[in-house]
């Protein structure tokens, strides 16, 4: 199978294009980048060719690309894409405004592509493993959710809300709640958030608490943040615990961890070795474009994650809750 | 003049208890004495003793009478002391407050506006409170206060009433400054379900930390209730 990867704007792309890599069925064809600096270096590091044209890349002979250009480019990359008739991967958050996605969820179905967003939090074994005690029973009916999603600064076009959408509370809340409508097959109805800008003296939101409501009276609260600091022992988490009638089960994507101390400003690490994600991310999608098959993260799952990410921005303006 | 302290017995680690207990009035000899009997037992009522002070758990303020003292569960931890001593460090704490209880199905929901009234007196005068919780039928009861304390500070604070065993969460997400405290995980003996030592407090905190109960701790407590059992404000 044929891939090319337009943008390495998202940091995500690396491991995106380490996961290609490491595909036996899977050759990366091209990198568009119109950073040339850094698209002819990628190019270079993962022995293909770079692009600076769009068009002259999607012209290429590829099934599908994979879009991790900042957040306000996904739907000009994606609607391109989709007409140049390329199966889509694209880095999550779906866009910046539920227009622009509706329009982009559209155009791939007019053109019959797939759109898959990148949710890898759903490949963490741990997710997974209890994804299926919840449909297995093992936890009775779901009462509550209790999420956090917390990180460091990333910084550069992620902090200038023109090109990111928002801030800490649009990058860390849409995994989340996609999480939680995957275990609970429901939709939410109701969020109350406050939205504020707290450890790093920046001009866009880095805190974040939400409480929401399921269309079934399911309650939940998510922090989002990037409250992180770089001598935290670990980048940050993404953490979910489940209450339910028959007990509460706590999941946790980065537990899997060994303590490593060493003398210096960051004396304690954690030293992740879980299963990769963003592996498991990109393998399922290559195996979605082989099969033929509907996306297991559809573009629509990206717009429902969207809207309540946004929903917290105007809930917190407004200071009560949203309706969706 | 002696005291009387109303409390859970399960909660009293007497290792840390310096004051000489006793178990009734009766047999209170001395006055420098502590009476501590079990608040699930004892109407407060019932003590009107004019020779001894009288310590009660917030969350029977309401059988009280005038001239009480009254002390927060979550004031008495020492490692909510200890939390407090760091957070008021900085001048104006900035941050993310989580609290997370599990308690009880038959614990008092006047707990949460105790937390509530404790926290204010940390982190700043409450701007904006909204309550949700599940049907109060089904167990677990669950409980989310979303409070901004307006300050540069906002908080979660949870509430699972269920028949799991206590346990107390906490993390501050701060300027520079991240405390997390589980009281699952503080096994002071190597046995899985050993933390009652996480739980516990002494007579000698509940006596240091009481509050001579008036009319405005009165308001703010009832206003604080008000708002966790009749929803947002």
């Amino acid at each position: 199978m044929k891939i090319g990867m337009m943008s390495f704007a998202h940091m995500h792309a690396y491991s995106y294009a380490d996961g290609l890599m490491n595909l036996p069925n899977v050759e990366l064809v091209g990198i568009f980048d119109d950073d040339s600096d850094r698209g002819k270096e990628v190019a270079e590091k993962y022995r293909t060719k770079h692009f600076n044209n769009q068009k002259s890349f999607l012209e290429m002979d590829m099934d599908a690309v994979i879009i991790c250009s900042e957040n306000f480019r996904h739907k000009e990359m994606v609607i391109n894409a989709a007409k140049a008739n390329k199966h889509i991967l694209c880095e999550k958050p779906i866009a910046t405004t539920v227009e622009d996605a509706e329009e982009m969820i559209n155009v791939c179905d007019e053109n019959n592509v797939i759109l898959q967003i990148a949710f890898p939090v759903r490949f963490s074994s741990s997710m997974r493993r209890l994804k299926n005690m919840i449909d297995n029973g093992e936890l009775g009916d779901i009462v509550a959710f209790r999420t956090t999603n917390r990180g460091q600064n990333p910084g550069g076009w992620f902090i200038d809300k023109e090109q990111s959408g928002g801030g800490a509370v649009l990058d860390h809340t849409v995994h989340m709640v996609d999480i939680m409508r995957w275990y609970l097959g429901k939709e939410i109805m109701e969020v109350h958030a406050i939205v504020d800008s707290y450890f790093h003296g920046i001009d866009i939101d880095d805190a974040g608490l939400l409480t929401l409501e399921f269309e079934n009276g399911v309650i939940a609260t998510h922090d989002a943040s990037w409250s992180r600091f770089k001598e935290y022992p670990t980048w940050g988490d993404a953490t979910i615990e489940v209450v339910g009638t028959k007990q509460t089960v706590t999941a946790d994507a980065f537990k899997e961890h060994f303590r490593m101390f060493t003398s210096g400003p960051k004396s304690l690490s954690h030293v992740f070795y879980g299963n990769d994600m963003d592996f498991d991310l990109i393998r399922d999608f290559v195996n979605c474009v082989e099969e033929g098959r509907k996306p297991s993260i559809t573009g629509s799952d990206g717009l429902k994650a969207l809207e309540v990410a946004l929903a917290a921005y105007k809930s917190s303006e407004m200071k009560s809750a949203v309706k969706l | 003049m002696g005291n009387i302290v109303l409390a859970r017995l399960d909660k009293i680690d007497y290792q840390s208890t310096l004051r000489t207990i006793v178990d009734s009035v009766e047999r209170q000899t001395e006055q420098n004495e502590t009476v501590l009997l079990s608040s699930s037992e004892i109407k407060p009522a019932t003590l009107s003793n004019e020779n001894n002070s009288l310590f009660i758990p917030s969350t029977i303020l309401d059988q009280a009478l005038e001239g009480v003292n009254v002390y927060f569960d979550l004031e008495n931890y020492p490692f909510f002391r200890k939390i407090t001593e760091v957070i008021e460090r900085e001048n104006k704490p900035k941050g993310v407050f989580r609290l997370r209880r599990i308690i009880n199905m038959d614990e008092s929901k006047e707990l949460i506006a105790g937390d509530l009234y404790v926290l204010s007196s940390l982190l700043g005068e409450t701007q904006n409170i909204q309550v949700k919780h599940t049907n109060h039928t089904v167990a677990p009861y669950h409980v989310i206060v979303t409070v901004n304390f307006g300050s540069g500070t906002m908080a979660h604070m949870e509430y699972t009433f269920s028949y799991q065993d206590e346990r107390i969460e906490l993390e501050w997400s701060g300027i520079k400054t991240i405390l997390e405290f589980d009281s699952e995980t503080m096994h002071t003996l190597g046995q899985k379900g050993n933390n009652a030592l996480a739980l516990a407090y002494s007579v000698d905190s509940i006596i240091a930390t009481a509050h001579r109960v008036d009319q405005r701790l009165v308001n703010r407590l009832n206003n604080f209730s008000m708002l966790v059992n009749g929803g947002a404000h």
